[in-house]
């Protein structure tokens, strides 16, 4: 194997499509060179540091982002915005530069409660149908075409499926390209009050399905995410997506899948920020080609939990 | 013995090579951080055992693979991927050096790139695309997607190698 070949397995292992023989083949290269062994270590320090360096690119410059993005368009683009923001709440998390970082001592006792505020996460009291468009008012879900299904659930009875992707209220000439569904959750009351409490974060977890038989096209990725804002939650409507830009706080979880069934649980992660007044819950379906929404793509069991201990030890200081 | 700010800017000095190396055992970047994250928890809480910042990495190293492989097995049912033995072996050589030095060098160097390239390079790599979606996106085949990532990868690792100063050798 030269070391173009070798680079050329190596791009097809990190994508999970290295067969068993050219897997063997590429442990066999490894264990027995140990410049393969390198140039292994430094492919894979240099993928993640491109992936570090778009991040930054799109913290530079957003616009540039959707300027680059071949399949976008309002509507589309300000959807990829939202996972590219989302990325960004990381890329301060962990690879902001110019940052001053400082230790969140942590203490080892975590509390752990469930947010009452999530209304109805497993779709047992949701109105059916569900209303269509962003929710106006905190507790209730709303969003793309999306039903309710009385079987089959990962708890209680019902279910929910994404069914047709629909362009934003606001940007109705926007391409829908992904399935939508959105709860406003009132957060006023959640953060501590004493400071000598520590930090908190919230865990926005749900439960994908994807029932098509296995290995079906296209891949469906599933995005479960959460935005932290200030102000009045009844009147983000008006604006999104274009404010999500200005959330004090998000966190962003994702899974990818080819049918198969089962449910797969996604947790998304966020800091809970003393200035946020309400989160804006965002459960997403997205076929991962120019292609209607495929049948048999469900969510469950979505749960907001807040932990009095942060998993990140790190955080942001001015 | 080390304090636990001093693990804390250890594993964030780190935090590009060591994210890398769990990425090589998840093949998943996203969820390489999110270890990485648990691995920076655990090695605050047992500060005292640590004796010097190569202890620190080298057990961050393997800490994480371990729970890697238990993540992916609880998740897929099974583990399929290069073998604890080899990952121990690379785990052994992994470079350690600093991120900062690198991502100058790989910005100057991603410049180079026609732009076709650039929009592979961010589908697979900010958009977490895999290669048959790239493919699909881009009109190409996908062979020559794995062809052209793995060309890239080699002119930005001479590239970055000439700004550093290394020896390719």
């Amino acid at each position: 194997m030269n070391d173009t070949e070798f680079l050329e397995a190596v791009m097809r292992y990190q994508d999970g499509c290295l067969d068993a023989e050219g897997l063997a083949r590429l442990e066999r290269e490894l264990s027995d060179d140990p410049v393969k062994r390198r140039l292994f270590a430094e492919t894979l320090v240099q993928a993640a540091a491109l992936r570090g360096e778009f991040r930054l690119d799109a913290f530079r410059a957003p616009e540039v982002v959707a300027k680059h993005d071949r399949i976008s368009r309002r509507g589309v683009g300000t959807k990829r915005m939202a996972v590219a923001l989302l990325s960004l709440g990381l890329l301060i998390g962990l690879a902001g530069s110019g940052v001053v970082w400082a230790m969140a001592k942590p203490r080892w006792v975590v509390a752990t409660s469930r947010v009452a505020a999530l209304v109805d996460g497993g779709f047992e009291s949701a109105r059916d149908p569900v209303p269509a468009g962003f929710p106006q008012q905190v507790g209730n879900w709303g969003g793309d075409g999306v039903e309710l299904i009385a079987e089959g659930a990962s708890e209680g009875v019902r279910r929910l499926r994404f069914a047709r992707a629909e362009a934003d209220a606001n940007t109705p000439q926007g391409r829908a390209i992904a399935c939508d569904l959105f709860q406003l959750v009132d957060l006023r009351g959640l953060i501590p009050q004493d400071p000598n409490v520590g930090n908190s974060v919230l865990e926005l977890s749900a439960a994908f399905s994807d029932t098509r038989p296995q290995n079906s096209n296209p891949s469906v990725s599933f995005y479960c995410q959460i935005y932290l804002f200030r102000g009045d939650p009844e009147s983000i409507h008006q604006r999104w997506p274009s404010n999500i830009a200005e959330a004090v706080a998000s966190g962003s979880a994702s899974i990818t899948t080819l049918g198969g069934g089962g449910w797969r649980d996604v947790t998304a992660k966020c800091l809970l920020s003393p200035e946020a007044d309400f989160a804006v819950i965002h459960l997403i379906a997205l076929p991962n080609m120019r292609v209607g929404m495929p049948d048999g793509l469900f969510v469950d069991d979505v749960r907001l939990m807040i932990k009095t201990q942060p998993l990140l030890p790190l955080r942001v200081v001015d | 013995m080390l304090p636990a700010d001093r693990i804390a800017a250890i594993l964030l000095a780190e935090r590009l090579p060591l994210t890398a190396f769990i990425a090589g055992v998840t093949r998943d970047f996203h969820l390489a951080e999110d270890v990485f994250q648990e691995i920076c928890v655990k090695a605050i809480a047992r500060a005292d055992e640590f004796e010097s910042p190569e202890h620190v990495i080298h057990w961050a190293r393997l800490s994480g693979k371990n729970r890697a492989i238990d993540i992916l097995r609880t998740r897929d049912g099974r583990y399929e991927g290069l073998s604890d033995e080899l990952l121990s072996k690379l785990a052994a050589d992994w470079p350690d050096r600093g991120s900062g030095p690198l991502q100058e060098s790989l910005t100057r160097c991603i410049d180079r790139l026609t732009p076709n390239n650039r929009e592979l390079l961010r589908l697979r790599y900010f958009e977490t695309r895999s290669c048959v979606d790239v493919a699909e996106i881009l009109g190409r085949k996908v062979e020559s997607v794995y062809q052209a990532l793995a060309r890239i990868h080699k002119t930005l690792g001479e590239c970055v190698r000439s700004h550093l100063g290394q020896e390719t050798g």
